[in-house]
């Protein structure tokens, strides 16, 4: 489904690369956990797959469609929840959802359908008609999650996705996550809470100082280690140097 | 006072982006760059600016000559009271309301009327940006020219240092007072949005009081006039110090500065001074810090019965046409943004007919008068309605207004012709509405041929896209998008300033090519025609070049 070929990235002038040759493979109906500390280059890399960034040498293909070749293929076949979701805080919450339904040509019975779905989902069918202005952190990061659900994309990208939400939300989107994947669909996502990882990812990577340390299967990460540690053991000792 | 320092100094830094400003001399590759539009920018405006100081220069002659030079100080600070004025009321209303910063602040152990003087001081810092260029070389000129010793340079720079303080001051406990009052009925926005206009209108009246003042003296005929003037060297010092009151202690200070009355003056304007920000500080504790504390913001919440009514408003449109809507929505929605893109369409048509009225134009521009120069009056026209709608920032704001929402826009799957279509429409819309609205104007106004001035709006429509294409390139490569008050996406966006320069260039290109055409053609409606004709392929040279360039740039934005 994502298929990340040696992708490097340097900002400016500076001599160490955010992203150094970094390369992995989301297949389909697979969540895969994208894990790092602070500064390691996972929103860096994120960014570089969904567009917002041009990294400096390798290639990104979704579903086979190289996304900085052919952008607008690439992009209506995936989504992006940034970790800090800035959005249009003028717009009413119907009127951002309709704006994103309408740029990814999603018909308007479908519109219907999902917002309902998702919005009652969330909980946030109430607020609807307000400014985004109005709402909460964790709401707003729900709107944007709802805006990325619109279109039912085949790979869903989710930078820090549990961040603000409340533990009842937190969990819908869990279950979401493992549904939507059931269904064909692929979810990538970098966080920090490791035992959510632990719990739903197939497979995960670890990145560190731009480069990408370990990957697979929790199984495959404790037998690398020769342990029968936690993620958040194994974690630990992967980035302690 | 310590605080006071602390505070201001974080604000400058925020808000002026020296912080950023030094990291990306450091870091980015685009600084050289940045460098070199800088130099050019400086290059560009550097013989309007010796121009000006000319012009400074004549008209102290010319107040010698009337034997009012007593004034000539006075009238600039007055001038520059109304400059300040205008620019004061929205970035008062953006610092002070806008603003992301105001949560953080308020949670810190620090005086509310700390936080108050420190946007104050970091709006002052930008009104010094106009007060001194405009300042300086009415200041040296009077002060050379009257043999002035160091106390005149002293109180001078006094003035100009204090009077932008108390313009602001005032300004500031109105605003806060009005949004007070406002956001006891009103939403947020919209009562930014009315004190906007409204203090605009205020601005306008003033104007209108001062050009009709002008020309007419007080009712008195124009010989009567130049007998008081010649018999009593004060006499139009007396007329502005009626309306500008702060700007006349300061300017009487400077004509005085050898009497006691000078003296006098001085400690009546630093009183004033002292006052206006003492209230300011007390108004603001009350009015401003008391509504950010209660967070009025009205509205926010409907009714459970009104739940199910947004899900109807859901219609399908295409991609072009949606990002067109957003645009406009958010332009509409942003009061900063609404007021400098959209109001041009608003305060242009108005000026004009004030302009007309107070001084008297609509006796001169009559049907007979244009009768047989038909076409010099069309590029006229043309030309004065270009030179305006030039300065819409729409277009050399595009990306910009989105700030860190840009990601949207950026992993939208929408080509960049379709986006480019949808953004560059927002602005020829605008500029069309304006152009179309003026025209309807000076129709009312004049009289004169409806044909001319459809030719006119037509030809400065067309005068105006490669301006629109130039602004919009120039934001798609270098926008500002982290931003933490709107106000930074617009009026500190330096783009706006390039923007207006490119157009104020092609103006004077086209103006020179009507000229040269006119003399060598010797039919005039070809000639007209000929212009039109070279301005249609000028928006399609640009438009190919634009496309080429956009489809690389979009995606070289960094977010």
């Amino acid at each position: 489904m994502l298929k990340v070929d040696a992708i490097s990235k340097a900002y400016g002038k500076a001599a160490v690369k955010a992203v150094d040759s970094v390369s992995f493979e989301v297949k389909k109906g697979e969540i895969y956990g994208f894990l790092g500390p602070n500064g390691a280059g996972k929103t860096t890399m994120i960014k570089m797959i969904v567009g917002l960034l041009r990294p400096d040498s390798g290639t990104i293909t979704v579903n086979g469609i190289n996304i900085w070749n052919e952008p607008v293929k690439g992009k209506k076949m995936l989504s992006y929840v940034p970790d800090n979701p800035q959005i249009y805080t003028k717009l009413k919450g119907i009127e951002y959802l309709n704006f994103i339904g309408d740029v990814y040509g999603v018909q308007i019975h479908e519109r219907k359908e999902r917002i309902e779905k998702y919005a009652t989902l969330f909980e946030i069918n109430h607020v609807l008609g307000d400014i985004i202005e109005s709402y909460s952190h964790g709401m707003q990061q729900k709107i944007v999650l709802i805006g990325a659900l619109l279109h039912e994309p085949k790979l869903l990208i989710l930078d820090e996705p549990m961040v603000g939400l409340d533990p009842k939300a937190s969990f819908t989107l869990k279950e979401l996550m493992r549904s939507y994947c059931e269904n064909g669909n692929s979810v990538f996502f970098s966080t920090h809470i490791l035992d959510v990882a632990q719990r739903i990812c197939d497979r995960v990577a670890i990145i560190d100082k731009g480069s990408l340390v370990t990957q697979g299967t929790i199984a495959q990460l404790q037998e690398k280690m020769g342990e029968d540690d936690s993620l958040e053991e194994m974690f630990l000792e992967i980035t302690k140097q | 006072m310590r605080e006071l320092f602390v505070l201001s100094k974080y604000s400058i830094k925020n808000v002026y982006g020296l912080s950023a400003l030094l990291y990306n001399r450091k870091k980015n590759k685009n600084s050289p760059i940045r460098i070199v539009l800088a130099v050019i920018l400086i290059v560009l405006l550097l013989p309007s600016y010796v121009l000006y100081v000319a012009f400074t220069s004549i008209l102290y002659r010319s107040y010698e000559a009337l034997n009012q030079v007593s004034a000539y100080p006075v009238q600039f600070l007055a001038v520059t009271c109304v400059v300040i004025m205008i620019f004061a009321i929205s970035y008062i209303i953006s610092y002070f309301y806008m603003s992301k910063d105001l949560d953080t602040l308020l949670a810190l152990p620090i005086k509310p009327r700390n936080i108050i003087f420190s946007k104050l001081l970091t709006i002052l810092l930008t009104e010094y940006l106009f007060v001194f260029p405009i300042m300086l070389p009415v200041i040296i000129t009077y002060g050379i020219n009257q043999q002035a010793g160091v106390l005149y340079y002293l109180y001078a720079l006094l003035g100009l240092l204090i009077l932008p303080l108390v313009v602001l001051g005032i300004i500031s406990i109105l605003v806060m007072a009005l949004m007070r009052g406002a956001n006891l009925g009103l939403k947020k926005d919209k009562a930014q949005l009315i004190i906007l206009f409204f203090t605009l209108a205020i601005v306008m009246a003033v104007q209108f009081g001062a050009t009709k003042m002008g020309s007419t003296m007080g009712g008195q005929d124009s010989a009567a006039v130049i007998n008081t003037m010649l018999q009593n060297s004060n006499a139009l010092l007396d007329v502005i110090a009626k309306i500008f009151f702060p700007a006349t202690l300061a300017g009487k200070a400077m004509v005085f500065y050898n009497q006691m009355a000078g003296l006098w003056y001085l400690f009546l304007f630093l009183a004033l001074a002292f006052a206006v920000v003492l209230l300011c500080g007390i108004v603001g504790e009350k009015f401003y810090i008391q509504s950010l504390l209660s967070a009025a913001q009205s509205g926010t919440r409907k009714k459970a019965k009104q739940a199910q009514k947004p899900l109807k408003e859901a219609q399908s449109q295409r991609p072009m046409v949606a990002i067109l809507k957003n645009d406009f929505r958010l332009i509409l929605k942003t009061p900063v943004f609404m007021y400098n893109s959209i109001g041009m369409v608003i305060v242009m048509p108005l000026v004009l007919v004030i302009m007309s009225v107070a001084s008297g134009m609509q006796q001169l521009l009559t049907p007979q008068m244009i009768a047989g120069y038909e076409v010099q009056a069309t590029l006229i026209i043309a030309a004065f309605f270009a030179f305006f709608v030039g300065f819409n920032p729409t277009a050399a704001t595009t990306f910009s207004r989105e700030g860190q929402s840009f990601w949207i826009t950026k992993t939208m799957p929408v080509g960049t012709n379709e986006q480019m279509n949808a953004r560059l429409l927002t602005h020829f819309l605008i500029n069309l509405a304006t152009l179309i609205l003026s025209g309807i104007a000076i129709f009312f106004v004049t009289k004169i041929n409806a044909a001319v001035l459809i030719a006119a709006v037509v030809l400065g429509f067309i005068i105006t896209v490669p301006a629109g294409y130039f602004s919009f390139l120039l934001d798609a490569s270098r926008p500002s998008l982290f931003w933490d008050n709107p106000q930074r996406a617009i009026k500190q966006n330096v783009n706006v300033l390039f923007a207006g320069l490119f157009q104020f260039v092609y103006l004077l290109i086209c103006g020179a090519l009507a000229v040269l055409f006119l003399f060598v053609i010797p039919n005039k409606q070809a000639a007209l025609a000929l212009i039109v004709l070279f301005g249609i392929v000028m928006c399609v040279i640009c438009d190919r070049i634009s496309r080429k360039k956009f489809q690389k740039s979009f995606f070289d934005i960094d977010i």
